[in-house]
């Protein structure tokens, strides 16, 4: 079933994306490869918006910077 | 289960599906991935039969028994049919 991320769980051993790019050009964009770890129980993926702990809390952080430069 | 915990859990499994496609659209061949997702699609008919068998239609797609059932309020679209999720952790 569902491999659930619990609170303060953290699996070292599973890194939710590629570490390193190969064959990288200049003048090129590259976006990581995402890979399957742990997602979260499906209850808190419906609050958080994502299944993905890696992807969680990402436009928190964005809205948060908008605020801050906004008040500036 | 009442009709809002058993909507939430449907709500949660169906959104978790979404998440998990998109993944697939970009990993077709994560076996891992592929398996949760196919026991997930399992376990959201289930909960989804079991919301229409006690509560009436979720989709007007779907079969019914006498009378016909998707006129029974609520419908999906008003605010009595959804439950709440603001203040919630999950």
């Amino acid at each position: 079933m569902v491999k659930v991320n619990e609170p303060g769980f953290t699996d070292e051993s599973c890194i939710p994306q590629e570490t390193t790019i190969e064959d990288v050009k200049l003048a090129h964009a590259y976006v990581p490869i995402q890979k399957f770890c742990r997602t979260f129980a499906p209850m808190t993926a419906l609050m958080k918006g994502t299944i993905f702990p890696a992807l969680s809390g990402l436009y928190d952080i964005y809205w948060k910077k908008m605020r801050e430069m906004k008040d500036e | 289960m009442n009709r809002d915990e058993l909507l939430k859990k449907l709500t949660a499994l169906d959104f978790y599906l979404i998440d998990l496609q998109l993944y697939l659209n970009t990993h077709p061949r994560d076996a891992e991935a592929l398996n949760i997702y196919n026991s997930v699609v399992k376990e959201a008919k289930a909960v989804r039969e079991e919301y229409e068998r006690m509560f009436g239609m979720l989709t007007a797609n779907n079969t019914s028994r006498l009378p016909w059932q998707w006129i029974d309020e609520p419908w999906p679209w008003q605010y009595s049919f959804n439950f709440d999720l603001a203040g919630e952790n999950g």
